[in-house]
């Protein structure tokens, strides 16, 4: 190699690498590839929210959501996760959400209600979040068309089991993942 | 042109080692990530003991839902308040046949309710607000694609709560179908953020458990010997004393239920409402 191929050579190996390490480096460590509430095909939100923190998952995208803390005989409230994207056919909308790992404070349970325009494909899950951390954890799917009207997530802090204390509601991420599939898609995350 | 050619050249060559450099660091750090490959425990061909692994614990806790075709369960779910000493009771109780897919649940307490679920439909009655509804089975609760142990090797970020649980009106299903916590906790472990030990043995409503904690969580678990259930679960968090407890006060395996069960009449005097009607007044 004479030397006026060395300094080109040099750049475009830098150039390369500078773009890609941080895409290889996803990829390998298998952290999350968030379609988060920036990306078109989700989302925004309404609702009360008290904070934004930095504590979430992973260290590297921080953008964990807290609700309101509820205690006993408060009233609850609800946030709405709303799709932003339409569509003129049905999909599949894939429901993922992810909760930062704290300990602490116990988390409540959540009330989870997926709505999209086919309204026999709806539903409401309760989940503990106390049981569950790190790791994003798959609901289930709806279907339809999508838009922000008729295709959103309601989070409710309803604390369905009767709880006495302080209860945390943490959300990390949420993706509404619209496919063809009823199978939920799985190798795009990593 | 010498010039321009060797520039090219050199760009080219420039390109190729930093390809070959970026997938060497790939492969580098795929064989490297815990995440990635995860040790899937398999299901011990018997009973668990005291001198089990938590993997054998794991595994069966994944496969819980194979070791049972109906049960009928009642637990207690206890809510203490550390500094003001006040307890709130509500007992829970299941009949679930054909592995969970008809589902009667009863719930005592502030908000009496029921919920039942067959082969075509959903219902719920809340006895405190005299309303009921009904609901088509929607498509996310069907078992045909339920598959843990291929999710994990799937996708070692993901895990896949059971299908028949998640439905149940309740935060606490997890316990009877724990599969979800399994999961949560077999990636948990390979990452080094949480860590479960066997601390013991006891008996519960005559059932023999074996008794993990969960760290940093600062949870217990009962297990249950033969079929993964958890019999009863505290939650500590940061107090010294549990803050919730959800313990099984009598469990049948294997006992017909009758189709009836799994039939559901309405209460006298209750009207039925929009399933999003009646969830907004179930607070």
């Amino acid at each position: 190699m004479n030397k006026k191929m060395i300094v080109p050579a040099l750049i475009s190996f830098l150039i390369i690498l500078t773009l890609g390490l941080p895409i290889s480096g996803y990829a390998a460590t298998g952290a999350w590839n968030y379609v988060n509430e920036t990306n078109a095909t989700y989302t925004s939100k309404s609702g009360p929210y008290t904070n934004v923190t930095t504590t979430g998952y992973p260290s590297t995208n921080m953008h964990a959501y807290k609700s309101t803390s509820r205690e006993y005989g408060q009233p609850v409230n609800s946030m709405r996760w709303k799709c932003n994207m339409s569509t003129t056919t049905n999909y599949n909308y894939h429901l993922y959400i992810a909760i930062p790992f704290n300990t602490g404070t116990l988390d409540g349970t959540y009330r989870y209600y997926a709505r999209n325009t086919v309204s026999a494909e709806n539903f409401y899950y309760y989940l503990n979040q106390e049981n569950y951390a790190n790791v994003f954890v798959y609901l289930g799917w709806t279907q339809g068309t999508g838009g922000s009207t008729n295709c959103y997530v309601e989070t409710n802090n309803i604390k369905y089991d009767g709880d006495v204390g302080i209860r945390e509601f943490w959300i990390d991420h949420m993706v509404f993942w619209p496919n063809l599939s009823t199978t939920h898609p799985v190798k795009t995350w990593q | 042109m010498k010039t321009l050619r060797s520039v090219l050249k050199g760009s080219l060559v420039g390109c190729i080692v930093a390809i070959i450099t970026l997938l060497t660091i790939d492969s580098v750090r795929a064989y490297t990530n815990p995440a990635r490959h995860l040790s899937i425990p398999e299901r011990p061909v018997q009973a668990l003991t005291i001198n089990s692994s938590p993997d054998d614990v794991l595994a069966l806790m994944l496969d819980s839902d194979q070791m049972w075709d109906t049960l009928e369960a009642e637990y207690q779910l206890t809510d203490f308040h550390s500094i003001t000493g006040m307890s709130i009771k509500e007992t829970q109780r299941f009949w679930l046949a054909n592995r969970g897919e008809w589902a009667r649940m009863e719930i005592d307490g502030e908000n009496p309710s029921t919920f039942v679920r067959n082969a075509t439909s959903i219902y719920r009655e809340n006895r405190a607000k005299n309303i009921y509804s009904q609901e088509k089975i929607p498509g996310s609760v069907k078992y045909e694609e339920f598959n843990p142990r291929e999710a994990l090797r799937n996708n070692s970020n993901t895990i896949i709560l059971h299908p028949f649980g998640k439905a149940l009106p309740t935060g606490y299903y997890d316990f009877l179908f724990p599969t979800g916590i399994a999961q949560c906790l077999i990636i948990n472990q390979a990452t080094g953020l949480e860590d479960v030990k066997i601390i013991g043995e006891e008996i519960i409503a005559g059932r023999k458990a074996i008794i993990i904690s969960r760290m940093p969580k600062n949870h217990l678990y009962w297990v249950d010997a033969q079929t993964g259930i958890i019999l009863r679960a505290q939650f500590i968090g940061e107090a010294e004393h549990w803050q919730i407890q959800f313990e099984i006060q009598r469990i049948v395996f294997g006992e017909k239920i009758p189709e009836s069960t799994f039939q559901f009449i309405p209460s006298k005097g209750v009207r039925r409402v929009t399933l999003s009607e009646y969830q907004s007044q179930d607070k």
